[in-house]
């Protein structure tokens, strides 16, 4: 009865949150799907916090997306126990990564009146829900080794199952690790929480700032310095007025 | 007259025979009437989900023989452990537990899944079963179904293939994932293995030799491991050499370093300690105090 909860309607309940909330938000409440950045207020910690966390975070999404998508191609690869070990080491470095910028990030809250100003009580249950998928993530990596595999070996179809809506939970009721359930349970939570933080400016990714041409942006230059510099360049004319 | 003699005898023997065998299929259809149907149906439920680990007269395999356990305990009990057996252990009960370690904590499957009335005409099979008109007949075949262990003859290069599945060299003809996904065994030359399921190093001894192996690799009762093979079945080729490499390693364990570092925890740091680095070195020039920090700063001081 809790398996059916914890990995049926939860998973399901979550699902229908983030797609019905995260479409309100954005044709309602549009200029607020944002991270809401902090950097104007603080810029050191962030960088040592942030970019650990962030890199982390991105490969381990995309490692699970993979890994659910094709996990046929996660069991080839690793076939050859070397590559099994690159694979699971970088992806275990990169949830270290993210552990340890996300614990930057928390002090630098907790240490800066500036960001403590600007902090939302939903901040307070990101971090949370974050640091308990982290290392929930991490103690599994660890102490039920070759996570890679087996996510594609029994994961995936348990993830598939709730996408096709027929939901199998024998095998992921039947674990005995008990990171792994609470890192399903809280990567389900995350999901629904979505709509709700700052988790929804993931979705607004600016791609198209990877080909964008540069923009260069002055910040406090001395009068003098701009008087003598010979650094402009011809700028375009704005199309819109 | 002599030939005709032993006619006489022979055929006599012969309807002997026939009246003792219509006597026993009798005797046996009074005992399945008793039951019901139930102990048709359950016959099927049984092969499926317990003769892997089971039989009912022919001596313990993984788990116990299941002869006359429907009369030993109470269909309750009966129930609630085949539901889970963790479960009862845990509430306390003392017959649970001493089965759990008489059968060395190899924990048996929780078989939730399976409605009541299912698991009861399971009962009401291995009740027919052990019934005493059937209890002589099942013995007998038990003790034709005994096979000397072949797995104690198995060529080198079988065992080479065992280890080459085991670590996922070799790969599964229907695209099932290694076993080192999730278990571990110590045999020189196999890199540490998974840690969610159990050390499969003991593992021969420990779940009844070749046939208890081959009936859990053939349908595997543990639901992570039926959902892994679920569409791709392990051959009984890859069985076969499977089985004799768990035999070859359960008799080589005591010649075996036990390996208990796990390479996740230095590899971890050193591609932490190579992530930093390459993140500093990209983004070194990056601005990395606050816009206004000038202003700020002065700000403050002149307070």
């Amino acid at each position: 009865m809790t398996n059916l909860l914890l990995f049926v309607v939860l998973p399901y309940a979550a699902l229908a949150i983030f797609l019905v909330g995260s479409i309100y938000r954005y044709k309602n409440k549009g200029f607020t799907v944002s991270s809401i950045s902090s950097q104007f207020l603080e810029g050191r910690k962030l960088f040592i916090g942030s970019q650990p966390f962030h890199w982390g975070l991105f490969f381990l999404f995309f490692g699970h997306l993979i890994a659910f998508l094709f996990p046929r191609a996660i069991i080839a690869w690793n076939g050859q126990p070397v590559r099994l070990l690159i694979l699971e080491i970088t992806a275990f470095a990169f949830g270290l990564s993210a552990c340890l910028g996300l614990i930057m990030l928390v002090y630098r809250r907790l240490t800066t009146r500036r960001v403590q100003m600007v902090t939302s009580k939903m901040d307070v249950v990101v971090f949370l829900v974050l640091l308990t998928q982290i290392i929930s993530g991490l103690l599994v990596a660890y102490h039920s080794r070759w996570g890679s595999s087996w996510f594609a070996a029994f994961l995936s179809p348990y993830l598939r199952s709730i996408f096709v809506f027929d939901p199998q939970i024998d095998a992921i009721s039947s674990v005995n690790s008990l990171s792994l359930k609470v890192h399903v349970i809280s990567a389900f939570l995350l999901i629904g929480l979505i709509p709700f933080t700052r988790f929804i400016h993931f979705l607004v990714y600016p791609v198209d700032y990877l080909w964008r041409s540069y923009q260069q942006v002055i910040w406090n230059w001395p009068r003098r310095h701009i008087r003598v510099s010979r650094a402009h360049s011809e700028g375009h004319k704005s199309k819109n007025n | 007259m002599r030939t005709e003699n032993t006619n006489v005898k022979l055929s006599n023997m012969y309807n002997m025979r026939k009246i003792k065998n219509h006597l026993a299929s009798i005797s046996l259809c009074f005992v399945l009437c008793a039951a019901g149907t139930n102990a048709q149906n359950g016959e099927a439920l049984f092969k499926q989900n317990c003769g892997v680990c089971h039989k009912v007269g022919g001596g313990r395999m993984v788990g116990p023989d299941l002869m006359g356990v429907t009369t030993k305990r109470s269909e309750d009990w009966l129930l609630k452990w085949t539901k889970s057996s963790q479960a009862l252990v845990k509430s306390g009960d003392a017959d649970a537990k001493a089965i759990l370690d008489e059968f060395g904590g190899v924990v048996m499957p929780d078989q939730a899944h399976l409605p009541d009335a299912d698991i009861k005409s399971i009962f009401a099979f291995i009740a027919s079963k052990s019934a005493p008109e059937s209890v002589s007949a099942s013995i007998d075949t038990a003790k034709k179904e005994v096979v000397p262990d072949a797995s104690n003859n198995a060529t080198p290069e079988q065992i080479e293939t065992g280890k080459n599945i085991f670590v996922g060299s070799y790969a599964l003809a229907n695209g099932g994932p290694s076993c080192i996904s999730c278990h571990n065994v110590n045999y020189s030359g196999v890199m540490p293995g998974g840690l969610l399921a159990k050390d499969l190093t003991s593992v021969y001894s420990r779940l009844g030799g070749d046939a208890g192996l081959q009936g859990i690799l053939g349908a595997p009762p543990f639901p992570a491991m039926t959902q892994s093979y679920k569409e791709k079945p392990l051959t009984e080729s890859e069985i076969a050499a499977l089985v004799a490499f768990f035999n070859k390693v359960d008799k080589d364990k005591p010649n075996q370093l036990v390996n208990t570092t796990n390479p996740l925890s230095y590899g971890g740091v050193i591609g932490l300690g190579g992530i930093l680095v390459l993140i500093y070195i990209l983004w070194y020039s990056r601005k990395k105090v606050s816009v206004k920090k000038d202003i700020y700063n002065r700000q403050i001081k002149s307070i």
